[in-house]
């Protein structure tokens, strides 16, 4: 019974290894909701203050969408800022994720006002938007539901909007969306495996 | 190595590898694809009221496209769509509601009384069954076009070309089943299959069966 | 007794660049985001505390960084639709012995019009205006998160 001891600690260790494999390999799970597209996401083109952008531009990269406008005082500047926290976690990694930002108050947002607030977030963000045909048809495509509402004297128009982002993967799939208020931590982890 | 180590590393080994086999051939877990996003839109209704995709988040929604002077085959899409709606009682859904949607792309002709006459005939009940067009037909095409997929084109003669097709949009407006009729036979007890296959993973969304679930879907154990 | 005075003064003044309390109400951690001039609005959190024995209620707020200043909150719809609105009645309850919390997603004073570009690292001034405790004057610290 000498050997007891041994056979004791030899299961604990396979065990444990058993357990540390199995964790290795579990898959990672998404913070986002996975989309298995076999297509490629919807492509547009929109105005930017450097000229038109286009998704598929951005090929090779992965590609953040994000509908809101300038005049939002909450929702958007949050969302940009923890999208700005994910690309500083990412360090180097992040040249390779291009954040887009699709202005849905083209009466308002201009494309040099815009380009002025996103790079305010971070200096690589691009604000689009384009006339109110071309912004509601890239809006419906993905899933994005925005009307006006009036707002007080003061605010003027409010505009309420699907405040998710859509992530596009290198090979331009829809491949993510990420739900608001989900922080940097967690679109920085999201993003980094998608980058893999 | 020792034999004492080999035997129980072997059988640990064999067990978590047949349990994967399992989940993957045995599939005790079935889901439906995440295909798409589905579009965002603002319709009108046989009676005039707005309706949104936003007022169809949470709800599993069926449509279909068609328009009401269509000659056959759209009386089968028709057909299909009223089956499912008389059936839905046989799916166990939970507290999760069902919404049928029937997107005319006739919205020259299709005005919301004309809508209502058709829903009458076609025996819709209204609290399930919508009929809905758009003010404006260019964003009408993108919105069917391209967020649904489902083809269609007015032609010279005034009837429209139409590739009949069902979508079924989850709670969280993603695609998770299309139903092509030039592919497949419209086919009722399937679509209901799908419902309770939807609902299953509702129920399922929270906690150790929500892995099994992912997983699921990772390992693309699809219900037929 | 002058020196009092001072002392009570300089008390204050520290007490409001990181918050502030009168009647039982305090406020800790007054925060907004960095803004630039084109963004127009922006929005100012905080978390309000009623350590007093009876209800009281932020009923405004104003700010020299701001053209006007509304109390707004977020709603979401089911499924992921946000918008902004005036809160209803225009006021803000807060119960004796609660915390109410105006942050990223809900509450929040909205900053319309501002007037000067709000920089990381700097303060601007917020005065609360409550039904009991009266005015409250803060100092809104301009920071990323």
């Amino acid at each position: 019974m000498k050997r007891l001891p041994i056979i004791l600690a030899v299961t604990t260790a396979l065990l444990a290894g058993v357990w540390f494999g199995a964790r290795a390999l579990r898959p990672y799970s998404f913070h986002g909701t996975i989309i298995q597209s076999p297509e490629p996401a919807p492509d547009f083109t929109l105005q930017s203050a450097s000229g038109p952008v286009s998704p598929s531009d951005f090929r090779g990269k992965v590609t953040v969408l994000f509908f809101g406008y300038t005049f939002c005082p909450d929702v958007c500047p949050t969302t940009l800022a923890d999208l700005a926290g994910a690309m500083r976690i990412l360090g180097d990694e992040a040249d390779e994720v291009q954040v887009v930002f699709v202005s849905v108050d083209p009466d308002r947002d201009t494309p040099e006002r815009l380009a002025e607030y996103v790079g305010s977030f971070d200096p690589r963000f691009v604000g689009v938007t384009g006339n109110e045909d071309e912004v509601a048809a890239v809006a419906a495509v993905y899933g994005i539901f925005y009307e006006k509402h009036e707002g007080t004297p003061a605010s003027g128009y409010l505009i309420d909007h699907t405040a998710s982002a859509m992530v596009i993967d290198r090979e331009g799939r829809l491949k993510l969306v990420l739900p608001f208020g989900i922080g940097p931590q967690d679109i920085a982890a999201d993003l980094h495996e998608l980058l893999k | 190595m020792s034999r004492k180590l080999l035997i129980p590393s072997v059988v640990v080994l064999g067990a978590l590898l047949a349990g994967l086999a399992y989940f993957i051939i045995a599939q005790p877990v079935q889901v439906l694809p995440r295909i798409r996003l589905a579009p965002a839109f603002s319709f009108v209704d046989q009676s005039g009221t707005r309706l949104t995709s936003e007022d169809l988040r949470g709800s599993f929604t069926l449509y279909d496209f068609s328009y009401t002077s269509c000659p056959p085959p759209c009386g089968h899409l028709d057909d299909t769509m009223r089956t499912v709606q008389d059936r839905l009682g046989e799916v166990d859904l939970g507290d999760i509601s069902v919404r049928l949607v029937t997107i005319s792309v006739d919205p020259q002709h299709d005005t919301p009384d004309r809508l209502a006459d058709y829903a009458r005939r076609v025996g819709a009940d209204p609290d399930v069954w919508t009929f809905v067009t758009s003010t404006d037909p260019k964003l009408l095409k993108t919105i069917v076009g391209s967020g649904f997929g489902a083809y269609y084109e007015p032609k010279d003669d005034g009837t429209i070309a139409l590739d009949p097709k069902f979508v079924l949009v989850d709670g969280a407006g993603t695609i998770r089943g299309e139903y092509r009729y030039l592919l497949e036979p419209p086919d009722p007890d399937r679509i209901l299959r799908h419902l309770g296959v939807l609902a299953d993973e509702v129920r399922n969304a929270q906690g150790a069966n929500a892995v099994a679930y992912e997983a699921a879907h990772l390992f693309l154990c699809y219900a037929p | 007794m002058r020196r009092i005075v001072v002392l009570v003064l300089l008390i204050g003044v520290v007490a409001a660049a990181c918050g502030g309390s009168a009647g039982g109400i305090e406020v800790t951690d007054v925060w907004g985001r960095p803004s630039p001039s084109a963004a127009t609005n922006a929005a100012f959190y905080m978390n309000i505390t009623n350590g007093g024995d009876a209800p009281d209620q932020l009923v405004g707020a104003s700010s020299p960084a701001c053209s006007v200043t509304e109390l707004h909150e977020m709603y979401m719809k089911d499924g992921g639709v946000m918008g902004m609105r005036p809160v209803q009645g225009g006021a803000v309850e807060i119960a004796p012995g609660a915390t109410v919390e105006f942050k990223p997603g809900g509450l929040h004073v909205m900053c319309i019009g501002i007037t000067e570009e709000l920089k990381p690292g700097t303060t601007v001034p917020l005065t609360l205006t409550f039904e009991q405790a009266g005015d409250l004057q803060l100092e809104v610290e301009i920071r990323a998160n």
